[in-house]
């Protein structure tokens, strides 16, 4: 297995993956290297180590919710973050657009974010039942109810109806 | 036929039925306005999170780069593949060390003997203290962070006294931090947005890589500013020790 042309191959969609799931561009970035880490050590199969990937990645997201509370505590404090720049008015109008999808996302059950988002990167119903540890035939009743789940929170925080274009 | 349901709806959208599925689930829609408008809130709530997603996407920063990431994995791959070969080794020299010291007249039964006895000897029957364990060359461990609005910190918290720190200036993005791997407490790396704190660890050689090109490029110990860059060069904080050139060392100190 070519591991580098992998790295190429893989890593940007993980990358945007996760930091979808969790809303942290550093969190995104630190558990897409241990993913990557993690497929070195182990002998999978060409053909399934883009669903491996995903799958690890998503359950070292769900192990590190505490840690990562944690994590955003410490930052939070320490002013890590810089602060927001003003700017233009539709700057601001993107940036605040961009917050209310981060936040509608951060709201839904971490399964349903992690088929929506599978689902996004082109996954089938039997990768994502098998990462989400689900039966394939209900993937897509799944599926319809966290598409309208999201939405409705999205809507209900903004009170707006969606993004636009 | 009664209402598709929503997971057939979804799963005909998603080109997830079987052609003589999709057949039938057509000629239903064609017929039932019921599912035709359910199949209809699902496009357009799909439609709408990819947009809402790819908003998402525009404030994500570049991730690390990809071959800073290989290069990571690539060196815990080497670094894992050295301890297992060294364990095996010690395992097979211990066991025929053991195997041989155990066989009256043997020659390694008589020299572990020998040894114990001049010990004893030297000792005069004293009790025997502890030798410290030779120290272990650790596999080192780092850690990158990209500079935000030209700048980038390195803070140094609580790390063994005695522990050498070796900054310098490179011709790379992004900064990087390594440390040896070992150790009780382990070393701890924590990134934020431009910033990389560095905690415990077990001492020996720290190494910090500052990106030449950008425009504030600082190592802090214990909250305290030790080395700076200034220009194309690293340069002391402390009064007295100024300009350190394009690379430095100095010790962790209390």
């Amino acid at each position: 297995m070519d591991h580098d042309a992998l790295f190429h191959r893989l890593h940007p969609a993980l990358y945007r993956y996760l930091y979808r799931l969790t809303g942290d561009a550093d969190t995104a970035d630190d558990i897409a290297q241990e993913t990557f880490v993690r497929l070195l050590r182990q002998s999978i199969p060409e053909e399934e180590v883009r669903p491996w990937l995903f799958t690890v990645a998503t359950n070292l997201v769900r192990d590190g919710v505490r840690k990562a509370g944690r994590r955003q505590r410490l930052l939070a404090a320490e002013n890590f973050l810089p602060a927001a720049v003003p700017g233009p008015d539709e700057e601001t109008d993107r940036l605040e657009r961009v917050e209310a999808v981060r936040r509608a996302l951060a709201r839904i059950p971490l399964r349903d974010r992690q088929l929506l988002l599978m689902r996004e990167e082109g996954f089938t119903y039997e990768e994502m039942a098998r990462a989400a540890g689900v039966a394939p035939g209900s993937v897509g009743t799944l599926l319809g109810r966290a598409l309208k789940r999201f939405m409705q929170v999205y809507q209900a925080q903004e009170g707006t109806d969606g993004p636009r274009r | 036929m009664d209402h598709a349901g929503e997971g057939r709806l979804q799963a005909y959208l998603d080109g997830e039925l079987s052609a003589a599925e999709r057949a039938v689930l057509s000629g239903h829609l064609a017929t039932c306005a019921a599912c035709a408008e359910e199949l209809g809130e699902l496009e357009e709530a799909s439609r709408r999170l990819t947009l809402s997603l790819r908003l998402l996407d525009s404030a994500a920063p570049a991730p690390t780069p990809v071959e800073a990431v290989f290069a990571r994995a690539r060196a815990e791959r080497v670094a894992a593949v050295r301890r297992t070969l060294l364990r095996a080794a010690g395992i097979v020299l211990f066991l025929a060390a053991g195997g041989a010291a155990a066989l009256p007249g043997s020659p390694v039964r008589e020299l572990v003997q020998a040894v114990w006895d001049q010990g004893v000897k030297l000792l005069g029957g004293a009790r025997q203290e502890p030798v410290p364990a030779p120290p272990v060359a650790a596999e080192p461990i780092g850690i990158d962070a990209a500079p935000v609005n030209g700048r980038i910190r390195i803070v140094l918290t609580n790390l063994p006294e005695g522990t050498e720190v070796r900054v310098r200036l490179v011709d790379s993005p992004v900064a990087w931090v390594e440390a040896p791997a070992a150790g009780d407490p382990p070393v701890r790396f924590l990134r934020g947005a431009g910033r990389v704190e560095v905690s415990g660890g077990s001492g020996g050689v720290l190494r910090v890589d500052l990106p030449r090109g950008v425009a504030d490029a600082r190592v802090e110990v214990d909250g305290r500013l030790r080395v700076f860059k200034d220009g194309d060069t690293l340069r002391f904080a402390e009064p007295g020790r100024g300009e350190a050139g394009e690379e430095t060392t100095f010790l962790i100190a209390r």
